[in-house]
């Protein structure tokens, strides 16, 4: 079978897998709701519960469409910074962003309650709100942070380790409030390093989706740019890219999906790490133009697989969504690592 | 022959530690003679009688007090050995901790301990609390002005030299059971003499009220430790004969969402005892532990989304904050119905919740408050203590 034809039905299987698990992680849940009521909510007639209808469309339509954009959009950040420092271990925390967003949480949960900010004022910051806000203002900072230095300093090793050693450093301020702080704002800050997919309701989704489409839809138009990228800048510069130009696009494109997602769902591990590679292996493809809409489809399918274990059917204890997340991907990229021995070769 | 020499040893160190043990036998059986003979110097004596986490044993001239793990295996976690002041230490009590009684100097680590000692008259003794913040207490507070009162830290971190150099008599604190854990043990090892309680998985409210015993037998305070107690078991018993009667129990759910997880406590424990004495019907009443579940929203949607009431959310002040901590709560009819009350209606100047420092102690207004939300009719001049009604405002 011709390369491009096997990839094509890879991609189609994958897409009905994900909608497959979509609906799955729709019809199953900690409450036991029978599928044939489920079916009847979905196209729209009541069911024999009131409290079913509220729950299939407040809580797990919500979820499942959150989950399916997270999964997607970290995968895509994973990928584009991966291209960006040509190595494979790059994430979406490389730049620093997840951990200027934890920065951001951490300070407003952590600080208040070391500082003696009144308990009330502290409930309110630790709410979903003030962590949301939190959380997309560190990631931003950071982000604008990196676009400043990426335009000053041309080497992607430099930035990479800038990235990560920013990283450390907001950890270590992490420590610090960490050590500070009462034991309920250390629950707050520890809850919210759990990631949630659950904690998204419409109104938070009017707000990610747009932001997350532009991401993924800038992170799309680049793929030329991308590929060409994945030579070495000298060869992409050859070739009429205009370095500078793609470079700023990548961070913000990436920064605005990685920062997004940590805003509303907490950090969320491994996703983005693990998918690009997935499909990468999967598919044997280097081409962005058909990486992006693979690494989101496979994205969004393993998130969506990772909530659905999360919630243990059958079961009325439920996981960090983190667990199953880096339980999933942890394996991944072992088994990517020592299955592909020369997995520099795909980056250089 | 090394090998031999070293059989040698250990079957003599075998022996000779077998001599030890019968030697504490011995002793112990002293012990309990010399109990029936001598008259106790205690006139009043104190009876665990709700409580199953910890005794007080009376002997003639000391008092031994164990703690023992929440759960039913009851394993023996600390055990005391209470003397009068200027008493030599009796031989065979190696595992306890001896203190020598009326304790004078005292550090609490929880703020429950705060209103233990207030009934007790006994604030004066206080030289160091965990946090500043949590305390509601005037006199308390009046000390942490004049200086008298210091603040070493939760738990968990605290602040060890400080409590070196305060060197009280006695710290009190809490854990789950686990002294290495619970971060007891390391102040043990500096020689501070811990009493720890673990009275948050009792599964009664008086239970837990009883832990002012425990308090009190290390001042010595028996008598008034017994009259406090007996006015709020009659107290108590009083408003649950009150609603003995009642048909119509509403229902009820607690807490909130948080961090994705629905806490509420198991259907064994001191707050499902206490919604059963007011009257309620708490719906995870037939569930089984006496800690906290872990839910989820939907599973506590379900179940709940039709009660009457709603209590004990976090912090919230009114019915908006029930929105921001989660804009599906206006889907329970409790919201809709403004049906939503909540045990911080005395807060101090920084959010420190009197429920939680005089709130056990007191458990029989905290039970008229909750009556007073079930079945208003029943307590029609009680004013509220600790709970209010969260209003639109």
């Amino acid at each position: 079978m011709p390369k491009s034809k096997r990839t094509k039905y890879i991609v189609i299987l994958l897409g009905i897998l994900l909608c497959v698990s979509f609906i799955f992680d729709i019809f199953l849940g900690s409450v036991h709701i029978p599928p044939s009521e489920i079916l009847n909510i979905l196209v729209g007639n009541p069911s024999s519960k009131t409290s079913w209808t509220t729950i299939v469309t407040e809580f797990r339509i919500p979820k499942a469409i959150t989950a399916l954009l997270a999964g997607s959009a970290l995968s895509v950040c994973g990928l584009l910074m991966q291209t960006f420092f040509r190595n494979p271990l790059a994430g979406p925390f490389v730049l620093g962003i997840t951990s200027g967003a934890s920065l951001g949480v951490a300070i407003v949960i952590l600080t208040a309650g070391a500082v003696g900010i009144d308990i009330i004022l502290l409930n309110k910051l630790t709410g979903k709100i003030g962590t949301t806000v939190a959380a997309g203002a560190g990631a931003g900072v950071v982000l604008l942070l990196i676009a400043i230095v990426a335009r000053k300093i041309t080497s992607n090793v430099t930035l990479l380790i800038l990235g990560l050693m920013l990283g450390h450093l907001i950890g270590a301020f992490e420590s610090i409030l960490k050590f500070f702080s009462t034991a309920e704002s250390l629950q707050g800050y520890v809850f919210w390093g759990l990631g949630n997919f659950g904690g998204v309701v419409w109104n938070d989704l009017f707000v990610m989706i747009p932001l997350i489409v532009t991401g993924l839809i800038l992170s799309f138009l680049i793929s030329k740019q991308l590929n060409a990228m994945l030579l070495g800048d000298n060869y992409a510069t050859n070739m009429g890219v205009n370095i500078k130009l793609v470079r700023l696009l990548i961070i913000i494109g990436g920064g605005i999906l990685g920062g997004v997602i940590t805003a509303f769902c907490g950090p969320i591990a491994f996703l983005g790490i693990a998918v690009p590679h997935l499909t990468r292996n999967l598919l044997n493809e280097s081409d962005h133009k058909i990486l992006i809409p693979a690494v989101c489809i496979v994205g969004g399918l393993l998130a969506l697989i990772c909530d659905i274990i999360s919630q243990l059917p059958g079961n009325d204890q439920t996981l960090p969504i983190n667990a199953v997340t880096s339980l999933i991907g942890a394996p991944v990229v072992i088994w990517i690592i020592i299955s592909q021995r020369n997995l520099k070769a795909s980056f250089t | 022959m090394i090998k031999k020499g070293m059989y040698r040893i250990i079957i003599i160190g075998c022996i000779a530690l077998s001599f030890c043990s019968c030697n504490k036998q011995e002793t112990e059986s002293n012990v309990s003679s010399n109990k029936a003979s001598v008259q106790s110097i205690y006139k009043n004596k104190l009876k665990v009688e709700y409580s199953k986490s910890f005794e007080i044993e009376y002997l003639d001239s000391s008092k031994i007090v164990r703690v023992f793990t929440p759960d039913d295996n009851r394993n023996l976690i600390f055990q005391y050995l209470l003397l009068p002041k200027g008493a030599i230490t009796p031989d065979g009590y190696d595992d306890f901790q001896i203190i020598h009684t009326p304790v004078n100097s005292v550090i609490t680590l929880s703020t429950l301990y705060i209103g233990f000692l207030e009934k007790l008259n006994l604030l004066n003794k206080l030289v160091a609390v965990d946090n500043f913040k949590y305390i509601n207490s005037p006199i308390v507070r009046q000390q942490i002005k004049e200086g008298k009162v210091t603040e070493v830290g939760p738990t968990t971190k605290v602040n060890i030299e400080k409590v070196i150099e305060l060197n009280p008599d006695i710290l009190f604190t809490y854990g789950n059971g686990n002294p290495k854990l619970d971060g007891q043990l390391k102040l043990i090892q500096t020689g501070i003499k811990v009493a720890s309680s673990t009275s948050h998985f009792e599964n009664t409210p008086l239970a837990r009220a009883e832990w002012i015993k425990f308090i009190a037998v290390f001042f010595d305070k028996e008598k008034e430790a017994n009259k406090v107690f007996n006015k709020l078991v009659n107290n108590y018993n009083k408003l649950v004969n009150l609603t003995k009667g009642v048909k119509d129990k509403p229902t009820v759910f607690t807490q909130a969402i948080y961090g994705g997880i629905w806490f509420t406590p198991g259907g064994k424990s001191y707050v499902a005892t206490q919604l059963k004495d007011a009257g309620a019907d708490y719906l995870w009443k037939d569930d089984s532990t006496t800690g906290s579940l872990h839910l989820t929203y939907e599973q506590v949607y379900e179940k709940a989304y039709n009660a009457d009431i709603w209590i004990h959310v976090h912090l919230w002040d009114k019915l908006s904050d029930a929105l921001e901590n989660d804009s599906r709560n206006s889907k329970f009819e409790a919201y809709k119905t403004k049906n939503i009350f909540n045990y911080n209606a005395s807060l101090n100047e920084f959010g420190g919740n009197e429920y939680f420092e005089t709130g056990v102690i007191n458990t029989d207004v905290v039970l008229a408050d909750l009556i007073k939300i079930f079945h208003p009719d029943l307590l029609p001049n009680h004013k509220f203590k600790y709970y209010k009604k969260l209003l639109d405002e």
